[in-house]
């Protein structure tokens, strides 16, 4: 279809950036909904999800405003180079950072789930080793394997779906609305956080077939895994109710686990969803991987990025190893996004500023001339 | 050439070198069907020679196991709490190469888990627990809140039980329960989790998914739980254990049991017997019923709280007289019968209700989720006391019957 040219279409972009936000946030999203707001998570699940799209849209503006250009160079043009250089350098700390959370995160489920006697520094770096091996490619192998990943996985997840939906108490879903709506509101920044990962938009933007289209890419990924977590935060509450769920670590999981299929020659279907998480998980890694490479490269202006692909490794692996327990892991990453997370959001609107007063300044230009 | 040459050594290497810390063989591990959990006495010096001389070749030797003193009397020392059954199927049994079905272990522990691992010290095998099927608790656990707290949660965090596996409570040992070996499959474990799943299996026991029953407990400690008794060549489950605060605070007889899965909508299908009276005659006739549907109403005028619950059932009468005066198909008898059965089934559930008000004093019939889940607001006002308000509430029954069909004969 598309020669291997560093370019993603449309389509692709959006299933890489689907499969970006679903990571291992979506295991504990239900318990942090239960938690901010018992049963009435989906509301602020629904408010968050419809402003993120918002947010992602702005994204897409701004890599339709500058067709072709990375995120460094969108940087240089409105905020000026030392200022660009700092932002950067913040981002690829903020996607260091996430990325040794993330593969930590993975490699405690795996190890509780799948693996229990295999050291989980060999889990983490086995996994590392496959995104690297990915990563040095580029972005045009990622969207085309996405392009694999995407409809199996949500063909499966599907038929999962319907099937934990078979004995559930739908009552469950009550009270509805009995959340004073200031706590709801208070809330949102972490349903927000939950999308995480359409910032990368910006990062890929350079790489998009289309650029025009771009604004579209945003929302419609953001969508997407709205849609998809609010399937999953209902089957968790419906299955579990509110008690239950606050106690379950990851219920996303636990809630596979009540599947039962008379009669079927699997015991536990939850592997399959194991199996499928681990390739969003991969998916996750190699695309913030990717964006680490790719602003290193704009950074360091060089033309490849692949070199950078190693040195980068031990900073991950670090990070990945510095929580003691699973508690602390989920602490540490908590702190590390409200330092990070915050202000990566904010650069965007930054540029939006910043290219506002220019069109103003334009403007007043044109017409003194 | 020498690429080729390194390639063929790497692949070389990855065949030879393949190591899985996880890898364990089918045969090397021991599937444990089903869990018995006993509390653990120190048996009277007279009684130690007896419990060693059991008919279990395979098991019998727990206080080796954990105490290993010249006189195999275990202390009384923190680590002996528990008293574990597991009950293994012995594949061997399966080809027909020998006559024991199950290999029953008995050990004797402070935690599950430890217990497991020192049972690897006498068995070739690891313990699994990813096949469970069963868990069966006793009565002496279920009446320690720590005790039973301790034991599901050592069964939740576990990743490898599933959260559909059945519980039981027995009342006395459930080691007793475990050790039986039913005539029509001796092997227990299989026996109990088809017993549990039985399609036709009547509403006098609840439907004991661990994974409901967790979720009962983790809202307000409260549950009802399947009651495992153990015969000579068989294993019944029925009736039920009333958990009130993570503890066992008394039994519900099976009809008791039916009352409240109706009230809690629960109920599978089931049968019925009415006694019908007419001028000069006595029938006795069994209806099958399909419970409907439990609605519960809040009573919004009345100043105390009054619950209003409505049940509608469905039935086919299954025997009624050969030859009778009346036949059938004469509707008025069908509402004759109807009452009959309304009439029985509020006295069974009045008396339910009452038990559990007066006697237990605890919310098991599902009023809690109703007025928390409808009421909200009416609820936040009850919920801390509501063990005590619970007691003194009004419930009313009302049942409406509908007698569909009578079989082949008029």
């Amino acid at each position: 279809m598309y020669s291997n040219n560093d370019r993603v279409s449309y389509y692709q972009i959006i299933n890489i950036l689907v499969l970006t936000l679903i990571g291992v946030g979506i295991l504990t999203l239900p318990r942090d909904l239960v938690e901010i707001a018992s049963t009435d998570g989906w509301v602020i699940l629904l408010g968050g999800g419809i402003l993120a799209m918002g947010i992602a849209a702005l994204h897409g503006y701004i890599v339709k405003s500058f067709p072709g250009k990375g995120y460094f160079e969108i940087l240089c043009l409105t905020l000026t180079k030392p200022i660009a250089y700092l932002l950067t350098v913040f981002f690829i700390i903020y996607l260091i950072g996430t990325n040794g959370f993330l593969v930590r995160i993975f490699a405690e489920v795996v190890k509780v789930m799948l693996l229990p006697h295999t050291p989980i520094e060999m889990i983490i770096f086995a996994m590392l080793l496959t995104v690297i091996y990915l990563v040095r490619e580029g972005l045009e192998p990622l969207g085309r394997l996405t392009n694999i990943i995407f409809p199996t996985s949500v063909i499966i997840v599907l038929i999962l779906f319907g099937l934990t939906l078979g004995e559930v108490d739908t009552s469950n879903i009550r009270p509805i609305l009995q959340t004073p709506p200031l706590q709801m509101l208070k809330a949102l920044d972490i349903v927000i956080f939950s999308f995480l990962g359409f910032e990368m938009l910006l990062v890929f933007g350079a790489y998009i077939d289309k650029p025009q289209k771009a604004t579209r890419i945003g929302p419609l990924a953001v969508g997407a895994v709205l849609i998809f977590y609010l399937l999953l935060n209902f089957s968790v509450l419906l299955n579990f109710g509110p008690a239950q769920t606050e106690n379950l670590i990851w219920p996303t999981i636990s809630v596979f686990k009540t599947i039962d299929l008379p009669g079927a020659f699997i015991e536990n279907v939850e592997v399959a969803v194991m199996a499928i998480w681990v390739f969003t998980v991969f998916t996750t890694l190699d695309s913030f991987f990717l964006g680490i490479t790719i602003l290193l490269k704009d950074v360091c202006s060089t033309k490849e990025h692949n070199y950078f692909v190693l040195p980068v490794l031990p900073f991950i692996y670090f990070i990945s190893m510095y929580s003691i327990s699973i508690g602390d892991v989920y602490q540490d990453f908590g702190i590390f996004s409200d330092y990070t997370a915050y202000i990566i959001l904010s650069i965007p609107l930054l540029i939006l500023l910043v290219m506002a007063i220019k069109k103003v300044f334009k403007k007043d230009g044109k017409e003194s001339i | 050439m020498r690429k080729q040459i390194i390639l063929w050594i790497i692949l070389t290497i990855t065949i030879a070198l393949t190591g899985c810390w996880d890898s364990i063989e089918i045969d090397q591990r021991g599937y444990v069907m089903s869990l018995g959990i006993d509390k653990y006495e120190i048996p009277p010096p007279g009684e130690v020679v007896e419990e060693e001389d059991g008919p279990e070749e395979d098991g019998d030797m727990e206080e080796e196991a954990a105490v290993p003193t010249a006189a195999r009397i275990p202390e009384d020392s923190p680590r002996n709490r528990f008293s574990f059954t597991y009950v293994i199927p012995n594949v061997e049994f399966l080809v027909g190469e020998s006559e024991n079905p199950n290999i029953v272990y008995n050990t004797v522990g402070q935690n599950l888990y430890s217990a497991s691992r020192i049972l690897t010290t006498r068995l070739n095998k690891q313990v699994f627990f990813g096949h469970m099927k069963v868990l069966v608790i006793g009565e002496d656990v279920a009446r320690d809140a720590h005790m039973f707290r301790e034991i599901l949660d050592a069964i939740e965090r576990d990743a490898f039980i599933s959260r559909r596996i059945s519980v039981a409570i027995a009342p006395g040992l459930a080691r007793e329960v475990l050790e039986v070996e039913p005539l029509v499959n001796p092997m227990t474990g299989q026996f109990m989790a088809d017993l549990f799943r039985n399609k036709d299996r009547s509403p006098r026991s609840g439907g004991g998914i661990m994974g409901d029953v967790l979720q009962d407990l983790h809202r307000w400690g409260n549950a009802v739980i399947p009651r495992a008794i153990a015969g000579e060549e068989d294993i019944k489950v029925a009736g039920s254990a009333v958990i009130k605060d993570y503890r066992l605070v008394g039994w519900l007889g099976e009809v008791e049991t039916r009352a409240l899965e109706i009230i809690r909508g629960t109920a599978r299908p089931g049968g019925l017997t009415v006694i019908h009276e007419s001028q000069d005659d006595e029938h006795i006739v069994p209806v099958d019923l399909v419970y409907l549907s439990s609605k519960f109403h809040l009573d919004e005028d009345s100043d105390t709280i009054r619950i209003k619950a409505e049940f509608s059932t469905d039935g086919q009468v299954e025997q009624f007289f050969f030859d009778p005066q009346h036949n059938l198909l004469e509707p008025q008898l069908i509402r004759e019968l109807e009452a009959l059965v309304c009439k029985k089934l509020e006295k069974e559930m009045l008396t339910t209700i009452q038990k559990l008000q007066k006697e237990f004093q605890v919310d098991v019939l599902g009023i809690d989720h109703y007025l928390s889940k409808y009421h909200p607001g009416l609820w936040a006002e009850v919920e801390e006391d509501w063990q005590e308000i619970f007691p003194n509430i009004e419930i009313e029954v009302d049942v409406s019957t509908r007698i569909r069909r009578v079989g082949l004969t008029k």
